[in-house]
């Protein structure tokens, strides 16, 4: 560069500074509207009694697996698969649903698939007895690894945005992969009133996360925020209407016959809601994460696509 | 000899540590191995807690046929099986390099005499119930140090892959780090037991091991001995090797009941003339059983004083029981509290087995009989709801076996709410863990919802607790997001009869 005065120093160092200033404002406000254009939320319904059927069906009606796995994609599913709790008392994700998800990803290419959640019961305990231990093992391949997590591997992740939860550890595997699954299951939960897609994302938390339950519907959608799944499937075959969200009788139980697919965490959770005579704006953090741009809460503006 | 008999201490050693691994959940509600089958052939536990029970206990039928073959066999145990003497001998060979090498002078030290009047002692006071074989036990005593001390160790040692690779970590530990309070304490213990290897091998052994003196006692008359032949020379290196000191002065005749079958001595002799047979003793080949009458009446009064001393008078007297430690909550199917003590012999299985790192061994909580029985701790963990392991693994049924629908009503304690702390109560925020987390259903923690409102205008959700439902396993006082003691706490208030 040649000589600089004074005034022409001035000039640059202030554009400098503007420009900074302008780029860190610019993304937040614009970019980030031009890089993911507002697109209408869409829900895959599959109505029926066979779980696995079902949740095909429902995957199918967004355009197929095909849409979000590309062959050698690392895949990451976290279903719920939270407590010592079996397939009859509904309190987790059922096996079929997890088989039948990790079958499409298989057929679509995927090179790796890696099944992980973080339990409020013994983790052995609650991995074995909601079948996910014999899901994974019926495909007798490394490809498919049912994983226990570990203190260490979690990676601190910021949301500026968010009200509460403006940071936190989640865990490395939900961060670093080609296609996040979220597989969540509908039910009752005392104090959210219910557990849908955007509780499910609780497992992927470190740390201490029994403080989620202050402000819960805030912090649901912070956190939603910080993690974000490309698909999201909510398993509503059976659930659990009372004593949520574990239940542990079979009278707590209702069948629902229904999985629910889409990109679209409070569409799916607004939708989710019916299923127990409620709608997405009796939930906090449905109403909230509308409010946040997480999503679309109301149905009459969702795209249904329903196969039976 | 000597090779094969290492070969047998070394099998007999891994299958110990293989048993001890397998002591935990993998992926069964019932264990598939036998996994406290050592602490099930100890005769000393079985003698000593069936003595202050007063009451056949099933399991322990292997102990007395062990002891059985003890008046035919000799004191094989301590020189062939004892997983203990095997880790001792091999502490040994660390500390005395050449082992043929070492020269020990055939003391005529007493210090052997020790173990049996441990062994009086010990058992005149299980006569009057009070069961303090924890103390000595030696296969009581290694499971309850590997478990609370050294297991703990290795299991962060290897955790994370600098020093070792993790593939030993995913093969031998859990995924989880177990800690246990007292684990400094009971580590000395075993440290002290190790170095005392210093003042002569099998120091334990020899000196303070009552089993070891209760097979002792029996195998004063075995059938099966060590001759020594004509041609001996009296060299004396026999008595030099022998690692039990029992070949004094007199290298012809041993004591019988201080020599464990290790044949040691006969690879040592230079003639060739040691032999252990099966024979009766016509060639008087064994030396006097002395001890003296007078330590023997001490041990006696010691084990008849040692009652009111140690035994906890909480249990003896109605009234007192009611100001026992609130937080003494024992695993489920335990015993009651005073029949509890006397069975359990602190191996630390179940604290071993124990899902969630739950139970912890005591110290004060239930007296000084009570030391380092089990405590469920809630803020270190949570008895799981569908578990029924640690049942499973008692030696001495201090826990019963429980099915799966007895555990999920088996009470063990009652949760409280200190709405001081409570964050509904004192904060006006919503919470709700210890509700979401409660396992009976329907819940024994329930909520209403009051015309308070919370800062975002939610109505505040208050929890309370139905006494008769909860069980008191303590989930949600470990998951209370409260620090300290938490805001519901657990005690044992609805187990107290």
């Amino acid at each position: 560069m040649k000589n600089i005065n004074r005034r022409t120093f001035l000039e640059k160092a202030v554009k400098f500074t503007g420009l900074l200033t302008l780029s860190n404002v610019l993304p937040k406000k614009f970019l980030s509207y031009a890089m993911e254009p507002e697109v209408k939320s869409v829900l895959g319904v599959g109505k029926g009694e066979n779980y696995g059927k079902i949740t095909g069906l429902a995957v199918d009606a967004l355009g197929g697996m095909g849409k979000f796995v590309k062959k050698g994609d690392k895949v990451v599913i976290k279903p719920n698969i939270s407590w010592d709790r079996t397939p009859p008392l509904a309190a987790n994700v059922h096996p079929e649903v997890l088989k039948e998800v990790i079958v499409m990803c298989l057929n679509a290419g995927a090179g790796k698939i890696i099944i992980f959640d973080r339990p409020c019961n013994d983790p052995r305990r609650s991995y074995k007895n909601s079948g996910a231990v014999d899901v994974a093992e019926s495909f007798k391949t490394s490809q498919v690894s049912l994983i226990h997590v570990d203190d260490k591997d979690y990676i601190e992740k910021e949301h500026k945005d968010g009200k509460f939860i403006k940071k936190w550890n989640i865990y490395k595997e939900a961060l670093e992969n080609d296609v996040f699954i979220s597989i969540a299951k509908a039910k009752h939960h005392g104090l959210s009133k219910l557990t849908l897609s955007m509780k499910n994302m609780m497992g992927v938390m470190g740390g201490d996360r029994a403080i989620m339950h202050q402000h819960i519907d805030q912090n649901l959608a912070d956190l939603n925020f910080l993690v974000r799944p490309k698909l999201i499937i909510l398993d509503a075959g059976r659930v659990v209407w009372r004593s949520g969200p574990q239940g542990g009788d079979i009278s707590d139980t209702k069948k629902i016959d229904q999985v629910v697919a889409s990109r679209d965490t409070v569409a799916i959770d607004s939708y989710g809601a019916t299923f127990f005579d409620l709608t997405g704006n009796d939930l906090g953090y449905v109403k909230i994460g509308k409010e946040m741009g997480l999503g679309e809460s109301d149905l009459t503006k969702v795209e249904m696509n329903i196969k039976k | 000899m000597k090779w094969r008999r290492r070969a047998v201490q070394i099998i007999i050693f891994v299958l110990y540590i293989f048993l001890f691994l397998k002591t935990t959940y993998q992926g069964e509600d019932v264990l598939s191995y036998p996994v406290n089958i050592f602490l099930r052939l100890d005769p000393l536990i079985a003698l000593v807690t069936m003595i202050s029970v007063r009451k056949v206990i099933s399991g322990f039928i292997g102990a007395f046929l062990l002891l059985a073959a003890t008046f035919i066999l000799g004191r094989f145990f301590c020189g062939w099986v004892c997983p203990l003497g095997t880790f001792l001998d091999f502490v040994s060979s660390i500390f005395y390099r050449k082992i043929g090498a070492v020269r020990e002078p055939p003391l005529q030290d007493k210090k052997y005499r020790w173990k049996y009047y441990l062994f009086i002692f010990l058992l005149i006071s299980s006569v009057f119930s009070l069961q303090l074989i924890f103390l000595f036990d030696p296969i009581s005593l290694l499971t309850r140090s590997f478990t609370i001390s050294v297991y703990p160790a290795f299991s962060f040692l290897f955790s994370n892959g600098r020093f070792f690779p993790l593939s030993i970590k995913k093969a031998v530990f859990l995924d989880t780090q177990p800690v246990f309070l007292l684990n400094i304490f009971i580590a000395l213990i075993f440290i002290v037991i190790i170095f005392l290897e210093k003042f002569g091998r099998r120091f334990w052994c020899r000196n303070l091991c009552p089993l070891g003196a209760m097979f002792g006692l029996v195998s004063r008359f075995a059938l099966f001995r060590r001759v020594v032949g004509e041609g001996c020379n009296d060299c004396g290196l026999c008595g030099h090797n022998c690692k039990m000191k029992a070949i004094r002065d007199d290298v012809k005749k041993n004591l019988s009941f201080e020599c464990i079958d290790c044949f040691t001595c006969a690879d040592a002799c230079s003639t060739q003339e040691v032999n252990f047979v099966f024979a009766p003793d016509i060639m008087n080949s064994k030396q006097k059983f002395d001890l003296s009458r007078r330590h023997v009446l001490i041990s006696v009064a010691g084990g008849v004083l040692a009652v009111p001393v140690i035994k906890n008078i909480y249990l003896q007297k109605s009234e007192l029981i009611k100001s026992m430690d609130d937080y003494l909550i024992r695993p489920p199917g335990a015993l009651p509290e005073a029949e509890f003590l006397k069975h359990c012999t602190r191996c630390g299985e179940c604290m071993r087995v124990c899902l969630g790192n739950a139970l912890h061994p005591a110290l004060t909580e239930a007296g000084l009989e009570g030391l380092w029985s089990p405590l469920l701790v809630p803020r270190l963990g949570y008895c799981e709801f569908n578990c029924t392991l640690c049942g499973q693994v008692c030696p001495t049924q201090a826990i019963k076996e429980l099915t799966q629908p007895e555990k999920r009503k088996t009470v063990i304690g009652l949760a409280h709410f200190d709405k001081n702390r409570c964050i509904p109560y004192s904060r006006q925020t919503n919470c709700m863990v210890c509700e979401e987390h409660c396992p009976v259903s329907p819940k024994a923690i329930v909520f209403e919802e009051t015309k308070d409102l919370t800062k975002e205008g939610e109505p505040i959700k208050l929890p309370r607790v139905i006494a008769e439902k909860c069980i008191g396993c303590g989930i949600c006082q470990n998951k209370c997001p409260i620090q300290g003691k938490g805001a519901i706490i657990v005690t044992r208030e609805k187990v107290i009869k």
